[in-house]
C-alpha cells in the first residue's frame, strides 16, 4: 500500500512540470481567445446585443464566406495533390539528390505569401512585356490568387505528403507488391494509409488560406478575412471583429475538429528507418509523366520566385546596401524567431507529453485552437492581456513580441514534438526513469538525445514563420524595434521593389541557413543511432 | 561522466545571453515614443535628424499599409490605460480625429502651429496637419495620347475607356477611403453611393493600395488610375511614362490630405513629446517632406515646392471641413463594403 502511494506521488511529481508548461502554454496561447471572448461577451451584456447581428452570415456576408471557403478548399486540395504526388515521386526514386531536393523546396513553407504573389507580379510583367499584356491577366482574379497560394503552400504540402509517406510500413509495400502491380500498391496501400498526413496537411492549409486577404486583395478576390480587417479599420473595436470573424472561427473550429482523428494517427505511428523501395517502382508511362510534370510544375514554383529575388535584388550593387542598411531589423528578426522557438520548445514538449497518452478531443483542441485565430486579433488580445497598469514592465512588454509569435506557431512544434514522441521507443524512458535517478540528468542526458531531431524540427519550424510573422508582431513591438517582415512591406509601399526584393532575399537566406543547421545537426544526431542499428 | 560545473554553467550563460538582450530596458527619461504611418523612408531620416539635434532618444514604431489601418490606431486604443507612446505622426488626418474622438490625445497649441492655416489644425489643439498631399490622376502617356484630357474622378466612369484598364485603390482603406467620405460630404450621399456603384458597374480595377495603382498605370496594365502625390511623383521620378493630372480643378477641386502631429494623453515624455511636435511642425522639417518627395502641398506659407514633377501653385481644394468628412466615414464605409465587397 505505501509503495504504491509512493509509487503515485512518484508519478505526480513527475507530471508537474508537464503541467506548468501546459500552463504556460494555455495562458499565451489560448489566454488572447478567452480574453477576447470575455470582453465580447462583456459588450453584449452591456446593451451592445445587436452586435449578435455580426454572428450571422447573410447575403453579402454569407457570399464572402463562401468565397472564402471555396478558395481555401480549392487551395488546399490543389496544393495537396501536387504535394502529395510530388512526395511519392521523391519518396520512390532511387537517387540520393531525392532528399536534397526536399531539403531545398522545405523551407520555403516559411516564406510569407504575399512575396510568393510579388515574385509572381514581377514575372508577370516580364512576360507581359515580351508576349503582349494579355498573357499577364492570366494572374488576375481567382486564377492568380490560386496559382499563388498554391505556389505558396505547395511546400508545405510536400512536407505533410512526404511524412506521411515515410510512415507507412515497407512490410506492407513489399508484400503488397507481390501480389500486385506497383500502381496498384500506390492506389491501395500507400494512398489510404498517406491519408491522414493529408487531410492534416489540407487542412492546416486550408485554415491559413482563409485567415489570409493580403493575397487575395492583391488578386482582387473578396474575401471574409477582408470583411473583418474592414469592421476593424471602420469601428476600431476588437470585440465587433472578433464576432464577425466568429463565423469563421466556427468553421475553422469545425475543420480543426474534423482534423483531430487524423492528426492523433499521423503522430501515432512509428517511423521504420527501412528503405520502402529496394526496388525501384514501375509507374505507367502516363502516371510516370504526370510525375514528372508535377515535379516540374513543383520546381518552377519554387525557383522562379526565388529566382526573381536574385535578379531583382541579388545584385551585389542592391544586395549589399540593403543588407547593411536593414542589419538592426535582421539582427532584432533572428534573436526574436530564436528566442520563440528556444522558449516554445519546454512548453510544446508538456503539452505533447500530456497529449501523447490521452485521446481527450477537448483537450487536443484546446491545443490547437490557435491555429484558426487571426493574426491581428491574436496582437490585440496580447495587448489587452499583458498590458494591465500592474504588468507594465519593461521586462515584459519586451518579450511581448515573442508571446505573440508563440501563440501563433506553438501548436506546430506540439505537433513535431507530439510525432517525435509516437516515434521514440517508451521503453527507453522507462530505463532511463530506473536507472538514472536524477531527474536533470535523466532529462539533459537521455531525454533530450532521444527527441534530439523532433525538438530541432520543432524550433527550426517555430523559428521560420516567426522570421515571417506580421500582423500579430505589429501590433505588440518594442518602440525603437523592427523586424525585417516589418520593413520590407515599410518599403513596399514605397515602391522600391529593389530593395524588397533584396530584403526578401535576406529572410529567405535565413530560411534556408537555418533549415541546413538543422538538417546538419539531426544528419549528425542520428549516425550514431544509425550505425547501431546497422551493426545490431 | 560529470559535466564540470563550469561547462553547466557557460552553457547556460550562453543560453540565457540572446534572453538578457532582448529583455534590455530600452526606457529611459531622455527619450521620446513615437509611433507612426508615415512610411519609413521619409519619416527615419527626420527624426534620426532630430535625435541629433537635441540629444533626446528617439524610439519610433513604424506602421505598414499592409495591416488596413488596423494596426497602429488599434494598438493606441488597446494602450490606453497605460500609455507607451508619446507621439502619434500620421500621414493623414481621419485616423487622428479617431484617436481624438477616442480619448486618446491630449491638447497642446504648438508655438509652431501658429502660421498654420485653421483650417489644418484643431481648434482645441490636439493635432496640427502639415505637409499635405493630394488625391492625382496618374495616366500612362503610352497608351493615353492627350493625357490632359483625363483631368476628372467623372474620368473613371467613361465609357470610352474600358473599365479593365482604369484602376484605384480599395475605398475602405487609407487615404481612398478618406476621398470617398469626402466625396460623401461634398455631393452628398446619394450621389456619392451613384458614383461608386457606376466605378463598379463600368469594371473599374480595385487594387490592394495607391502604390499598385502607380505601379500598375507606370507599366502599362492601367491607362490611368487615382492615387496620391507622392506615389504619382515617385513614378515620375523613376522615368516612368506617366502624366499627373488633380482632378476637378474647374470645379469640386481635389482632396488635401495633411500629415497630422498630436500628443498622447497621459504620455510617458510629455516634455520631450512637446519638442519633437514643434520639431516636426517646423517649417524646416516641411521643407524636408516636400524635398524628399512626401509632400507637394505644403502648409507653412513660406515653403516653396522644388520638385518639378507637378506644379500646386493655384491648386484647388475641396472646400469641406475634415470633421465634416470624419462624420461622413461610418455612411460611407457601410455603403462601400456593399459596393466593393461581395
Amino acid at each position: 500500500m505505501l509503495s504504491l502511494l509512493k509509487q503515485r506521488l512518484f508519478n505526480s511529481r513527475q507530471a508537474i512540470p508537464k503541467w506548468i508548461a501546459f500552463c504556460g502554454y494555455a495562458m499565451i496561447v489560448l489566454g488572447p481567445f478567452l480574453l477576447l471572448s470575455y470582453a465580447t461577451a462583456h459588450s453584449l451584456l452591456n446593451g451592445d446585443a445587436a452586435w449578435l447581428q455580426l454572428l450571422i452570415p447573410s447575403g453579402r456576408r454569407l457570399l464572402l464566406l463562401s468565397n472564402s471557403i471555396g478558395l481555401g478548399a480549392i487551395a488546399s486540395i490543389l496544393a495537396m495533390c501536387l504535394g502529395w504526388i510530388g512526395a511519392v515521386m521523391l519518396w520512390s526514386s532511387s537517387s540520393k539528390h531525392s532528399h536534397s531536393l526536399l531539403w531545398m523546396v522545405l523551407p520555403l513553407a516559411a516564406l510569407p505569401s504575399y512575396i510568393y504573389a510579388l515574385a509572381w507580379f514581377a514575372i508577370a510583367t516580364s512576360i507581359s512585356r515580351l508576349l503582349g499584356s494579355g498573357t499577364a491577366r492570366l494572374l488576375q482574379g481567382w486564377s492568380g490568387c490560386l496559382w499563388v497560394e498554391v505556389a505558396a503552400f505547395s511546400p508545405l504540402a510536400l512536407g505533410f505528403a512526404w511524412m506521411g509517406l515515410r510512415n507507412i510500413d515497407p512490410d506492407l509495400i513489399d508484400s503488397s507488391r507481390l501480389s500486385r502491380t506497383d500502381f496498384q500498391t500506390l492506389l491501395r496501400i500507400i494512398l489510404p494509409l498517406s491519408i491522414p498526413a493529408t487531410l492534416t496537411g489540407g487542412g492546416i492549409i486550408f485554415l491559413f488560406s482563409i485567415l489570409d486577404y493580403g493575397v487575395p486583395s492583391l488578386f482582387q478576390v473578396d474575401v471574409y478575412a477582408l470583411e473583418i480587417f474592414a469592421e476593424f479599420s471602420a469601428t476600431n473595436s476588437p470585440q465587433r471583429a472578433f464576432l464577425l470573424a466568429l463565423p469563421l472561427l466556427l468553421f475553422a473550429v469545425g475543420v480543426l475538429i474534423a482534423l483531430l482523428e487524423p492528426i492523433r494517427k499521423l503522430t501515432s505511428r512509428q517511423v521504420l528507418h527501412r528503405s520502402s523501395w529496394n526496388t525501384p517502382p514501375r509507374w505507367p508511362g502516363w502516371v510516370a509523366n504526370l510525375g514528372w510534370m508535377i515535379g516540374i510544375v513543383l520546381v518552377v514554383q519554387a525557383v522562379l520566385p526565388l529566382a526573381t529575388l536574385v535578379v531583382m535584388g541579388g545584385t551585389p550593387r542592391q544586395f549589399i546596401p540593403n543588407l547593411i542598411q536593414a542589419q538592426a531589423e535582421t539582427g532584432y528578426s533572428l534573436q526574436l524567431a530564436a528566442l520563440t522557438s528556444l522558449f516554445s520548445l519546454p512548453m510544446a514538449l508538456g503539452v505533447a507529453q500530456i497529449l501523447v497518452h490521452r485521446k481527450i478531443k477537448l483537450l487536443w483542441f484546446l491545443s490547437l485552437m490557435p491555429v484558426a485565430m487571426p493574426a491581428s486579433l491574436v496582437g490585440v488580445s496580447m495587448i489587452f492581456l499583458f498590458y494591465h497598469p500592474t504588468l507594465q514592465r519593461d521586462y515584459l512588454l519586451a518579450l511581448m513580441p515573442i508571446f505573440a509569435q508563440l501563440a501563433r506557431f506553438m501548436p506546430l512544434a506540439v505537433l513535431i514534438l507530439l510525432a517525435q514522441l509516437r516515434r521514440t521507443d517508451p521503453l527507453l524512458f522507462d530505463a532511463a526513469q530506473v536507472f538514472q535517478p536524477s531527474v536533470w540528468r535523466r532529462h539533459f542526458q537521455i531525454g533530450a538525445p532521444l527527441l534530439a531531431p523532433g525538438l530541432l524540427a520543432a524550433a527550426g519550424i517555430v523559428f521560420a514563420f516567426s522570421l515571417g510573422e506580421l500582423g500579430a508582431t505589429l501590433m505588440v513591438i518594442p518602440p525603437g524595434k523592427s523586424t525585417l517582415t516589418m520593413r520590407i512591406y515599410n518599403y513596399l509601399h514605397y515602391g522600391a521593389s529593389g530593395a524588397v526584393m533584396g530584403m526578401s532575399l535576406v529572410l529567405v537566406i535565413s530560411i534556408f541557413m537555418t533549415a541546413a543547421g538543422i538538417a546538419t545537426v539531426i544528419k549528425l544526431w542520428s549516425r550514431p543511432f544509425s550505425k547501431a542499428k546497422t551493426q545490431s | 561522466m560529470k559535466t564540470p560545473i563550469r561547462a553547466k554553467a557557460v552553457g547556460l550563460l550562453l543560453l540565457l545571453l540572446p534572453i538578457i538582450a532582448a529583455c534590455r530596458s530600452e526606457t529611459g527619461q531622455n527619450q521620446v515614443i513615437v509611433y507612426t504611418s508615415v512610411d519609413q523612408v521619409f519619416s527615419e531620416p527626420i527624426l534620426k535628424r532630430f535625435e541629433e539635434e537635441s540629444g533626446i532618444e528617439v524610439l519610433v514604431v513604424y506602421d505598414v499599409e499592409a495591416a488596413k489601418t488596423t494596426g497602429l490606431v488599434n494598438r493606441l486604443i488597446a494602450e490606453m490605460k497605460a500609455p507607451r507612446a508619446d507621439v502619434w505622426w500620421n500621414s493623414e488626418i481621419i485616423q487622428t480625429l479617431v484617436l481624438k474622438e477616442k480619448g486618446v490625445l491630449a491638447s497642446y497649441a504648438s508655438p509652431q502651429a501658429e502660421s498654420i492655416p485653421a483650417i489644418y489644425r484643431d481648434p482645441d489643439g490636439y493635432w496640427a496637419g502639415f505637409a499635405g498631399r493630394a488625391r492625382v490622376i496618374l495616366v500612362n502617356t503610352d497608351l493615353v495620347a492627350n493625357p490632359d484630357r483625363i483631368h476628372s474622378i467623372y474620368d473613371l466612369l467613361n465609357s470610352n475607356w474600358d473599365g479593365e484598364l482604369i484602376g484605384m485603390a480599395n475605398p475602405l482603406f487609407g487615404t481612398t477611403a478618406t476621398h470617398a467620405a469626402s466625396l460623401y460630404a461634398y455631393l452628398g450621399p446619394q450621389l456619392a453611393r451613384e458614383y461608386y456603384e457606376g466605378l463598379i458597374a463600368h469594371g473599374v480595377r480595385v487594387v490592394d493600395g495607391n502604390s499598385v495603382v502607380r505601379d500598375l498605370v507606370a507599366n502599362g496594365t492601367l491607362a490611368f488610375g487615382i492615387t496620391d502625390t507622392d506615389d504619382a511623383c515617385g513614378a515620375w521620378a523613376r522615368g516612368d511614362p506617366v502624366a499627373i493630372n488633380f482632378p476637378d480643378q474647374d470645379d469640386i477641386g481635389t482632396l488635401v490630405i495633411p500629415t497630422t502631429v498630436a500628443q498622447i494623453n497621459e504620455a510617458p515624455h510629455p516634455e520631450q513629446a512637446r519638442m519633437l511636435i514643434d520639431y516636426l511642425l517646423s517649417a524646416r522639417v516641411e521643407r524636408m517632406l516636400v524635398e524628399a518627395g512626401f509632400s507637394h502641398i505644403p502648409i507653412h506659407p513660406d515653403v516653396e515646392v522644388t520638385d518639378t514633377c507637378i506644379s500646386t501653385q493655384n491648386i484647388r481644394g475641396m472646400a469641406i471641413d475634415y470633421t465634416q468628412i470624419y462624420g461622413f466615414m461610418p455612411l460611407m464605409q457601410t455603403d462601400l463594403r456593399e459596393i466593393f465587397l461581395r
